[in-house]
């Protein structure tokens, strides 16, 4: 077997434009740049072999290249998809280029439901070198994606990563909304309207770290009439708890009935930051600031 | 139901060795210096007397066909504890034999008895309140745990929901790539079809030209 190297010469000469005379020997130009192509993949692999992922990520990038001069969109697709998987332990940022691009090429040839999954991917990518607007757009996109294609629950799945997000840059609104779309689309189905009660109780939760205290209270009346069940629940008593102690302006109480929600449900990370910020906002508003680490403390 | 018989008689042993050592044991504290030792002696003799009747029960227990067994078992539990409350209570006298001395038989005796008295229902109390509270602990891990459950399960939902949408998606694309299958399939025949019509074809111009040839030459040389 011959080295990496050697495979990349033999592979550059192929790709080289060849003009005049020599072309009418060396058979037409597509073929010759799959040829390369096939070249490049080979020692991609190679490199591959040698844990030289970078290496590894370069050849396929310039493999999708020539497969692309040689016209053929669905494999230079498929091999960025190989050179995202080799560049994704080593060089995240690179690896969602290349995504990115063969997400182009699969929307072009209208394959959304593939798109679709990798988008996820590049959302799960972005989230790891920290652009969350990238991740947030990457998860919207793929829900968009699902929803055209009659897949609501893997809509659903990628809404509910970008409302999560959403809540974390502070976009509590947006946040709220895309919760009350999830779980409006959620409640028809018997497999995921046991969820709904998590949806709902995020989206109050957004309401009121917005400052949205009528809008959380009358979108609690609206949830109880979409889903009579949720008012017998543990998370309506908790939230009707927390939008009494809103309206009084009583952050030791709101601490006080996380806790006891707390005792049965394990509050997750993300609940615990947006209650933290409900009370300190109610602890601001009402004049007597709290110190926020001790709501924290109540909290955790 | 000779088996049961068998376990009767045990039984039968058992309560009069239990009995035995219960009278004994109260009547110590009404006794003092030697004989008081002495009874000691006969109630921890006819307490393991008890706990070996209680070892044979247990091993008769297995003879006893399943269905009986469990009233059995229960019986033979609360012999084992009412036994092990004898065994306490003689222990916790011979642990006051000291105090005893010190104090010297009467005084002991006299503010002892109702002091020991407070004392036990103090302690029956305070133990009753953390056997409660270990119960009511364990409700709520309980309860939690069920919670935990249910979101869990909740979750597994969601994701069989969409492992269903993948599976239905596969499905489609698989009926799609059937009907592309099926179209070559059919393009393919054609294509043989076709091709069996043109050699047929050629092979009669071949033929004609042959004939024309052979025509011509006959013509010429003739």
């Amino acid at each position: 077997m011959s080295t990496p190297e050697e495979l990349i010469a033999q592979a550059d000469k192929k790709a080289k434009p060849v003009s005049g005379f020599s072309s009418l020997f060396s058979g037409s130009s597509t073929y010759r740049f799959e040829e390369a192509a096939d070249l490049y993949v080979q020692a991609a692999n190679q490199y591959k072999l040698q844990k030289n992922f970078s290496s590894a990520g370069k050849l396929f990038e310039k493999a999708s290249e020539s497969y692309l001069k040689a016209s053929s969109p669905d494999e230079a697709g498929n091999i960025l998809v190989e050179s995202y998987k080799a560049y994704k332990n080593t060089s995240p940022a690179d690896a969602a280029r290349c995504l990115s691009k063969a997400i182009e090429h699969f929307t072009s040839r209208g394959q959304f439901r593939r798109a679709a999954n990798f988008k996820c991917d590049l959302g799960d990518l972005y989230l790891l070198v920290n652009d969350k607007e990238s991740a947030i757009k990457s998860f919207e996109d793929a829900g968009d994606w699902y929803s055209s294609d009659s897949a609501e629950s893997l809509s659903n799945k990628s809404y509910l990563k970008a409302a999560d997000l959403k809540a974390e840059m502070g976009n509590y609104i947006e946040a709220a909304e895309t919760y009350e779309k999830i779980a409006e689309k959620s409640l028809s189905n018997n497999l995921t309207k046991w969820s709904t009660k998590d949806y709902f109780t995020k989206a109050i939760l957004c309401r009121l770290a917005s400052d949205d205290y009528p809008g959380a209270f009358s979108k609690l009346d609206l949830f109880v009439t979409w889903d009579r069940t949720f008012a017998t629940t543990r998370e309506f008593k908790f939230l009707n708890e927390l939008l009494e102690n809103v309206k009084d302006g009583d952050s030791e109480a709101i601490g006080k009935s996380c806790a006891d929600y707390d005792q049965f449900s394990r509050l997750d990370n993300w609940k615990v930051s947006i209650l933290t910020k409900i009370k300190d906002s109610v602890a601001g508003g009402g004049g007597n600031i709290v110190d926020g680490a001790g709501g924290e403390d109540d909290l955790t | 139901m000779s088996e049961s018989s068998l376990f009767n008689s045990y039984e039968a042993d058992f309560k009069l060795s239990f009995n035995e050592a219960q009278t004994k044991l109260s009547s110590i504290s009404e006794l003092d210096g030697e004989p008081r030792r002495l009874a000691m002696r006969d109630v921890e003799k006819s307490m393991d007397e008890c706990y070996e009747i209680i070892d044979q029960m247990n091993i008769e227990i297995q003879n006893i066909s399943t269905q009986h067994r469990s009233t059995y078992n229960s019986k033979l539990r609360t012999y084992q504890k009412d036994t092990d409350y004898l065994k306490q209570s003689l222990k916790k006298l011979m642990d006051d034999e000291d105090k005893r001395n010190l104090f010297g038989s009467n005084y002991y005796r006299d503010g002892g008895v109702s002091g020991n008295l407070a004392d036990d229902q103090r302690q029956a109390l305070l133990s009753n309140n953390a056997s409660l509270e270990r119960s009511s602990e364990r409700l709520r891990d309980s309860s939690r745990i069920a919670l935990e459950t249910e979101d869990i399960g909740a979750n597994i939902l969601n994701d069989l929901r969409s492992q269903r949408e993948q599976i239905t998606n596969s499905r489609n694309t698989l009926s799609e790539a059937d009907n592309y299958v099926d179209k070559s399939i059919k393009t393919i025949k054609t294509m043989t079809r076709r091709m069996a019509a043109n050699k047929l074809i050629t092979y009669a111009i071949i033929a004609v030209l042959i004939l024309l040839i052979v025509l011509v030459l006959i013509s010429k040389f003739w």
